[in-house]
């Protein structure tokens, strides 16, 4: 099959956005795809960040998850666990999170560009813990800078520990450099150390603290998911029920006829959405849940209606064909003709009206997330959240949008594709049939 | 001219079977409302009374049921539903529409009117576009082409992302238009008020427009190729016959069935979008909905 321009430049889009998918599901764990709706799982992240390249237009601290440099054995059970932060910035993190913490003893000291070490800690740890709000940490800080940066008792109220922390003078200046950050206890693995700044991820995060390009990709890998299957299973039922009742002339096929009408004519909206409650399942303070099987086979029965219909006309249009009347003469059986020569007729037609109905199911399924018409996360229930957390009017566009890019990508990558020399003698009524 | 009966009836009996669906499904729903009122007043009553619970308990066990089972059939009884899930769809959407005639926060006039009234302004504006640049362009193949494609492009955006672009590019990146609302508050008087309303419209009348119109291009654009080609439009053209009048006298007239089907067609999707659009632009028309 020779395929135009338009139609190659509709592949490399499919390509480039199946490629972005596959990218997308590699960069996210699923420790984090499953804890997108825990809210405790993010709070060690910095909230309401912005994504991590701005960093390239602005000037924004990233977070960084630091990883231990060295390791060493002190004494029968402690370890000391070294982690080396350099910042390079005008304006310092917002905060330091010591996480994954093993129950034990901890000291923890942290040793500033220009040599001024500071206990940060000495106790029992028994959970994570952050600078800002343990208060011995903010004192540790508070007492070993005081001299330095002539602080006053009032300034422990007014000035973050963060801020004196990377001050560099009096006039808090930030200080540039690389501090290195120790940690002895008596602890089997090395806590995880995140230094939080302006920037994270790809998409920032909300307010909660969670990473947006993680609700991102899951939202895309349901919304995905939810409309490849039903556009498949449509299109499967549309072909074998609209071929064999335009095929068969006999009261069986009447029947089937009639029932398609009536799909057609009902009003598919207000009756999803209803079935899909019927078919939920929610217990006291449980998450709504629905089968996606079920809601699949229930939308895709609710919209082969017309798909069928047209299926039905093209093998009614097909079987009045001499040559196909002369085969059939000759004694060829139903199956027969239908598989040989009806089939392919169908099935181009079935591929062409699959590239059309994939971006509209993707675009009804982020419909009905959007108003939580159906449960889960997909594009629809990403971007009410991101309204709901004022991403509209706090210009965070980079959240808005995504999506509906997405959308409009693979919406495109179909156009093109479906733009093959038949559909433009056929014209836009063949696929509004 | 014989009345077609066999149609009428064949149609007759489409609606008779759409009826028997929604009704289906409204017994389905109602169903399910009495059962998880029976599971939370199940949960209540044990903590809340716990006598009787236990009362209900030994009533249950005696008859080999669950708590919940025989609560359910108790309050089925009580409320006197029936037990035929149709008639019990019946039940629920007369209950509903009694509520909704009750409702204090819709009024159903004012809701019908706003309603219409948004989608035969986005209506009219889409066939005056469509009928303008539909015709221009159906001589046009690589414009028309290019139209077709829009239409298909736009059949995979969902409508409220194309509102929320809207809102952040006209009414808070610029502040051109308001971003919700269907006036300004304190309400303004006569004049003021309707330029009010109209300024609160433009972004949903545009974005049912901006979804909508390429299909109606297309589809005029298609409808004129095809009357270009019959045989009494090209003898008028040889005849000396002004293009306008052909437009007018020939080729609005053929297209206007073709366009009034498809607009009856359009208009039940118009509509779904409309009322995402309400609920978008916080018209709250249709709010107990």
């Amino acid at each position: 099959m020779k395929l135009n321009r338009h139609q190659k430049a509709g592949v490399v889009i499919l390509i480039l956005f199946v490629a972005f998918v596959l990218f997308s599901e590699l960069s996210v764990s699923k420790t984090e795809i499953n804890n997108w709706e825990n809210p405790l799982y993010w709070n060690k992240y910095p909230k309401k960040a912005n994504p991590v390249w701005f960093s390239i237009f602005r000037e924004q601290v990233p977070t960084t998850v630091l990883s231990p440099s060295e390791a060493s054995k002190v004494g029968e059970e402690y370890y000391l666990f070294t982690y080396v932060y350099v910042h390079r910035y005008s304006r310092p993190p917002n905060n330091i999170v010591f996480d994954r913490i093993d129950p034990g003893y901890y000291i923890i000291e942290i040793t500033r560009p220009d040599g001024i070490k500071i206990r940060i800690y000495d106790d029992e740890l028994k959970e994570g813990v952050n600078l800002n709000t343990e208060p011995k940490m903010s004192m540790q800080i508070f007492s070993a800078m005081r001299e330095q940066l002539n602080l006053k008792e009032e300034d422990r109220v007014i000035l973050t520990p963060m801020k004196i922390l990377f001050a560099k003078d009096v006039n808090f200046a930030t200080l540039e450099g690389a501090y290195k950050i120790e940690v002895l206890c008596n602890c089997d693995k090395p806590p995880q150390v995140i230094v939080q700044g302006e920037a994270y991820g790809l998409l920032g995060t909300d307010n909660y603290g969670r990473d947006i390009w993680v609700g991102f990709v899951k939202s895309m890998r349901n919304t995905l998911y939810l409309a490849l299957v039903t556009s498949v299973i449509i299109v499967v039922l549309g072909v074998l029920i609209g071929s064999i009742s335009g095929y068969f002339d006999n009261e069986l096929s009447k029947v089937v006829t009639f029932l398609l009408e009536v799909l057609t004519a009902l009003p598919v909206l207000p009756i999803l959405i209803v079935i899909t409650w019927v078919i939920s399942t929610q217990g006291m303070g449980e998450k709504v849940s629905v089968p996606p099987l079920k809601f699949m086979l229930l939308l895709a029965f609710l919209l082969m209606g017309k798909f069928a219909k047209t299926i039905r006309t093209i093998t009614i249009k097909e079987k009045a064909k001499e040559y196909i009347m002369v085969e059939v003469s000759l004694g060829a059986s139903g199956v027969y003709i239908l598989r040989r020569h009806i089939g392919p007729v169908i099935l181009e037609h079935a591929l062409r009206h699959f590239t059309f109905l994939m971006p509209r199911i993707v675009a009804l399924i982020s419909l009905f997330g959007f108003f939580g018409m159906i449960p889960g996360t997909n594009w629809g229930s990403f971007m009410i959240e991101a309204m709901e957390q004022g991403a509209l009017y706090g210009s965070k566009w980079w959240w808005i949008l995504s999506p509906g890019a997405a959308m409009a990508f693979l919406s495109l990558g179909f156009t093109l594709l479906a733009l093959s020399p038949s559909y433009e003698e056929e014209g836009i009524e063949a696929w509004l049939s | 001219m014989k009345f077609p009966y066999k149609t009428v009836a064949r149609l007759f009996g489409i609606y008779i079977c759409v009826l028997i669906i929604i009704t289906t499904t409204a017994g389905l729903a109602n169903g399910k409302l009495v059962k998880m009122e029976a599971e939370q007043d199940v949960i209540t009553l044990q903590f809340r009374n716990p006598a009787f619970y236990e009362l209900l308990r030994e009533n249950a066990t005696k008859e080999n049921k669950t708590v919940v089972q025989y609560y359910h059939e108790k309050l089925v009884e009580a409320k006197g539903l029936n037990t035929n899930v149709f008639i019990r769809g019946i039940q629920l959407l007369k209950q509903s529409w009694d509520e909704l005639k009750m409702a204090k926060n819709v009024r159903l006039g004012r809701a019908v009117l706003i309603t219409l009234g948004v989608l035969l302004f986005s209506l009219l504006l889409i066939l005056c576009i469509s009928i303008t640049v539909g015709m221009k362009i159906a001589t046009k193949s690589s414009f028309l082409n290019f139209i077709e494609s829009l239409a298909r492009f736009f059949n995979g955006i969902p409508s409220w992302w194309i509102a929320v672009l809207f809102v952040f590019i006209f009414a808070i990146k610029y502040n051109i238009f308001p971003a919700s609302g269907l006036m300004s508050m304190p309400p303004e008087d006569g004049f003021g008020l309707a330029l009010d309303i109209l300024k609160h419209l433009i972004l949903p009348i545009a974005t049912i427009v901006s979804v909508f119109v390429w299909e109606f291009i297309a589809i005029v654009a298609r409808e004129t190729q095809k009357e270009f080609e019959e045989v009494y439009i090209i003898t008028e053209i040889a005849k000396g016959v002004p293009n306008a009048v052909i437009y007018w006298k020939h080729i609005l007239k053929n297209i206007g069935i073709t366009l009034s089907s498809f607009t009856a067609q359009k208009f039940g999707e118009m509509l779904t979008d409309y009322l995402v659009l309400d609920a978008f632009f916080h018209f709250k028309v249709w709010a107990c909905c």
